[in-house]
């Protein structure tokens, strides 16, 4: 311990004093004096010097509050602002602040357009993913009581997954209904699929969806009737109601109620018009008919609990807690059909838009994913992450050139929070500058991201408070957060270093953080990369992998039972194969029950049924592996053969599947429940019947196809366009009533079909790169012009000594390319896990393997590499004299 | 004593009052307000200095830097004539001030 010093200990004193611009020279001394008498005092009684001076210290207040009281003491008036604390507010100023951050834009062209369009790309991203959230979010959201409706989606429990089906046994909703006082009410609802029109006199349509409900519909869901009684519309079974729309279409400006249009081949009165239905309901129809005539037209048996024809909804009351009815109605479900591994969910009407990812759901409108809806927004919000970090780069990589008006105007009294103010508000101005850029950036992107995304977004869904207020919001919060970190930085220098010009700017330290932002930026950019490349790869591997059939050429229609038809087409010499049977690439309807001999109990393996006819195996080039397939000379096939696929075979256990008596229960053509006993023939070899996506399944085949309006042709690659010309005037000759549209599709459009969802997050995913890795390049243009600039002298010098040009430009770009790799180092395994989890969505998929990772590195490089070499170049080439003639 | 305004209150009375037996500074100031107040009044230099400055602004009082026998510099303050005269108006103005008090805080023994 050192030996207390009363003189240097008051010298302390009296430095903390002279930091208070109240106090002037002579009172700091008489207050000195007064301090000196205390101490002196204390220690004439018997104090040590030490504890002397602290108790004298403590006896004259502290410093600042002296200051303030001789202050009081001086001023003339009460309210009176001491001289050494600057206004609040200086309007001259506020103006100032305003020529200078215009002047920067204008003299500073460049950086400038960099920094407003990075950001402007940053917001526009982010604005188009608030405009698709909130379009996403507000589905369903119109209907009155639509916080109490939920759907009915049936769970399958067998040994490995669970299979959720959104439709549920048809009898199951008006059974509930009766049993639970909480089920209010029940509506079951689906559409035909396009395959029988409406006509009215001679104009006929089969585009427009035609919805079946019960009668509850309109009660239960809230679409606004224009004409017609929505508790009674639906009440008569040959009753129907239009769509405004529809009924323009078809009636003109006549009064379309009591109207006769033809569905099929039935008469149906309209009894009420209703407003179009809105874009964002996951219900999207052009007309209701009843639901009590699909006995008719499908077979469907209302009381038979196998049928699962509709989804069906419920309406709670207003008490019900859905997490206590559910399991209520679950074991309600169980108990009718006899299944302890039936259980149904309730799903809110609101989720049903984001979170289905159910078998069987309705089909006919453009269903959302909350995953995929995750992943843009955290692309947009990388994106405008990155823009920012360019503006935060740039201002403090090129605070030096303001460091003399940061001098300046802290010598005439600016504090630091004027000028952090000031910088933050020139931050602020550019970011809504690129705010009204990215509005145009949109207003002109929006129609073809709306094809790409099948969407209908429009810049007036902006117009809404919310969406407006958080548009601004986003811009002001980059705005800030750009020019936070710079306004600090740059309202810390100090004036006598920077005016006396000893200050060089960018210290060592600033230079690491500068560094670290550039790596963030090309990490996330190669995370991106790394995203795209492994995308694409699965989508090109679930496009090329060999199924298992051949489905090239084969066009697959659905046809009316007419005999002329099917003769024409097996006798045409163009068509190579034809078979009657469910193709590839149809989900097969619901699992079976299937007892074979030799079945464990417990074991609830479900199987498939699938219709076939003989012409199978040649029409989609499948093979066996064992045992036979159908043949059309022996006639026992038709009623005492099945055939099992491998993995079929494999679940009856071991030993030989051909030749094993099973029991299969399913619906027949007809909607009958039938249960017989077969022979197996054959195993086929396993083949893909539905997306990659999902494991192949157990699958039993028998010969009873030719019951099934299924039609699938296989045609020679060489006469494509005259065998469906040949196809549609023997349809024509067939059908001359027009009662079904001649439609087909190509079966490997429909496989292609399932990935679609994937090609559009793909393409999407691919603008999110080509954004980062552009903003991310603009930000490293920059930097390496202000690097280069800073280095002239540098470069003048090794010039001079001798240094190549070649020599300079690598001097620079090297620096660069470590950072770049730097961040790919740190980014490819955060992408790996990422692109691992996406992956394991798919039953079948490829491993991303190293190449992606290089290839995302090298791209990353030789982007990073074209941004900087510019600017190098030219810094390499410059005449070194000019760089050293002020020297 | 209580609060900060009420010590600094009576404070020019006070001052006047002291400087009426000769020249003083800071330091003995406070000393002999504490002493002679039996410790109610507690002034602190931070206090006094202002004080002393708007008193001499007003011409109440004159100062001068003196060097004391510790040889020490120090700055002693002492009365004017109007810092006389001020300190009659001072010492009547505290008085009607006393008596009102007492008269307020105590009423059962005030006689009208």
């Amino acid at each position: 311990m050192t030996k207390f010093d009363l003189e240097l200990a008051i010298e302390d004193w009296k430095k903390t004093l002279r930091r208070n611009p109240a106090l002037e020279d002579g009172q700091a001394a008489e207050l000195e004096a007064g301090l000196r008498d205390e101490v002196g005092a204390l220690v004439s009684n018997g104090a040590d010097p030490e504890t002397a001076f602290r108790e004298a210290v403590t006896a004259m207040g502290p410093a600042a509050d002296s200051g303030r009281e001789f202050f009081k003491a001086k001023r003339t008036r009460r309210s009176a602002r001491p001289s050494w604390q600057p206004p609040r507010f200086v309007p001259a100023l506020v103006w100032s602040y305003f020529q200078v951050a215009l002047r920067k834009i204008r003299r500073q062209k460049g950086y400038a357009f960099i920094n407003i369009a990075g950001l402007a790309v940053g917001l526009a991203c982010s604005i188009l993913m608030m405009l698709w959230i909130s379009g996403e979010k507000g589905f369903d959201r119109f209907h009155l009581s639509g916080d109490s409706i939920y759907r009915l989606v049936t769970e399958t429990r067998n040994e490995n997954a669970s299979i959720l089906d959104a439709r549920a046994p048809t009898p199951c909703a008006p059974a509930l209904k009766d049993e639970f006082p909480e089920v209010e009410d029940f509506c079951r609802f689906r559409t035909n699929n396009g395959n029988y029109g409406i006509r009215f006199g001679d104009q006929v349509s089969f585009t427009d969806v035609i919805g079946i409900a019960d009668p509850s519909f309109f009660t239960m869901f809230t679409f606004p009737f224009v004409k017609g009684d929505p508790k009674t519309a639906l009440n008569d079974s040959r009753s129907i109601v239009v769509t405004e729309s529809l009924a323009r279409k078809f009636f003109g400006d006549e009064d379309p109620m009591g109207k006769i249009l033809t569905v099929t081949r039935d008469p149906y009165t309209v009894t009420g018009v209703m407003r179009d239905v809105p874009a964002n309901s996951h219900l999207q129809f052009a007309c209701i008919i009843p639901a009590v005539n699909m006995h008719e037209y499908h077979h469907v048996d209302f009381a038979n609990w196998q049928s699962r024809f509709f989804s069906s909804y419920v309406r709670l009351n207003r008490e019900a807690r859905p997490a206590e009815t559910e399991p209520k109605l679950s074991k309600a479900l169980s108990r009718n059909m006899n299944k302890p591994n039936l259980s149904l969910r309730l799903q809110p009407l609101e989720d049903i838009h984001l979170k289905s990812d159910f078998a069987f759901d309705l089909d006919n409108y453009n269903q959302g994913s909350a995953a995929t809806l995750t992943l843009f927004a955290l692309a947009a919000a990388a994106i405008l992450l990155l823009a920012c970090i360019n503006f935060m780069n740039l201002a403090t990589a090129r605070s030096s050139n303001r460091a003399k008006e940061v001098g300046m105007r802290k010598v005439t009294g600016a504090q630091r929070v004027d000028l952090i103010r000031q910088f933050l508000g020139e931050s602020v101005i550019l970011s809504f500058l690129s705010l009204a850029a990215a509005i145009l950036i949109l207003w002109a992107v929006l129609p073809p991201f709306n094809s790409l995304s099948g969407k209908t977004m429009s810049l007036a869904g902006l117009l809404r408070p919310g969406l407006l207020g958080a548009a601004v919001g986003v811009a002001l919060l980059s705005g800030l957060l750009a020019g936070f970190y710079p306004a600090v930085y740059l309202a810390a220098f100090e004036p006598a270093r920077v005016l006396k010009g000893t200050f060089t700017g960018g210290e060592r330290g600033r230079a690491v953080l500068r560094k670290g932002l550039v790596v963030l930026q090309f990490g996330l950019t190669a995370f991106f990369l790394f995203g795209i490349i492994v995308v694409d790869k699965q989508l090109r591997f679930m496009r090329t992998k060999n199924l298992g059939v051949d489905i090239q050429r084969v066009v697959t229609m659905t046809v009316p039972p007419r005999r002329s038809f099917l003769d024409a087409v097996r006798t045409d010499a163009r068509i190579l194969n034809a078979s009657q049977s469910i193709p590839p690439g149809t989900s097969l309807r619901t699992a079976a029950d299937v007892v074979w001999e030799g079945k464990q109990p417990g074991d609830l393996t479900s199987f498939y049924p699938s219709k076939v006819d003989p012409e199978f195996l040649d029409t989609f080039r499948a093979e066996m592996t064992e045992g036979r397939f159908f043949s059309r000379n022996i006639q026992t096939d038709q009623t005492d053969a099945v055939v099992v696929n491998e993995t079929g075979a494999k679940a009856m256990g071991p030993g030989s599947a051909v030749g094993r008596r099973l029991t299969l229960t399913a619906m027949s053509a007809q909607g009958e429940i039938d249960t017989r006993t077969y022979t197996v023939i054959g195993v086929m070899k396993d083949f893909h019947q539905t997306s990659l996506r999902q494991a192949i399944e157990p699958i039993i085949f028998t010969d009873d196809g030719n019951q099934f309006p299924y039609l699938n042709i296989r045609v020679r690659a060489t006469a494509i366009p005259e065998t469906l010309k040949f196809l549609e005037d023997a349809w024509n000759t067939a059908v001359p009533d027009r009662l079904f549209p001649f439609t087909y599709a190509f079966l490997d459009d429909r496989f292609d079909a399932f990935y679609q969802q994937d090609r559009r997050t793909r393409a999407i995913l691919g603008i999110f790169t080509i954004l980062a890795l552009f903003t991310a390049s603009l930000g490293l243009v920059g930097l390496a012009a202000f690097i280069a600039e800073k280095r002239t002298k540098e470069i003048g010098i090794r010039k001079v000594l001798g240094a190549s040009s070649r020599g300079i430009v690598l001097m620079q770009v090297r620096e660069f390319l470590a950072w770049v790799l730097a961040a790919n180092a740190l980014a490819l395994p955060a992408a790996y896990l990422a692109a691992g989890s996406w992956l394991q969505g798919f039953a079948y998929r490829v491993e991303p393997g190293i190449a992606p990772a290089l290839l995302a590195a090298a791209f990353s490089l030789i982007i990073a590499l074209l941004s900087v070499s510019y600017k190098a170049i030219r810094a390499a080439q410059a005449n070194p004299a000019d760089a050293l003639r002020f020297e | 004593m209580g609060s900060k305004d009420l010590i600094a209150a009576p404070a020019k009375a006070v001052i006047l009052s002291l400087l009426l037996s000769g020249e003083n500074y800071g330091y003995q100031i406070i000393k002999r307000v504490r002493r002679v107040s039996g410790g109610a009044l507690q002034w602190s230099h931070t206090m006094l200095y202002p004080v002393l400055h708007q008193m001499e602004r007003e011409g109440l009082i004159r100062s001068e830097w003196k060097t004391s026998p510790e040889n020490r510099m120090r700055k002693y303050y002492s009365l004017t004539e109007r810092g006389l005269a001020e300190l009659a108006e001072e010492k009547a103005r505290w008085r009607e001030v006393q008596t009102a008090l007492r008269k307020l805080l105590d009423p059962m023994t005030a006689v009208d």
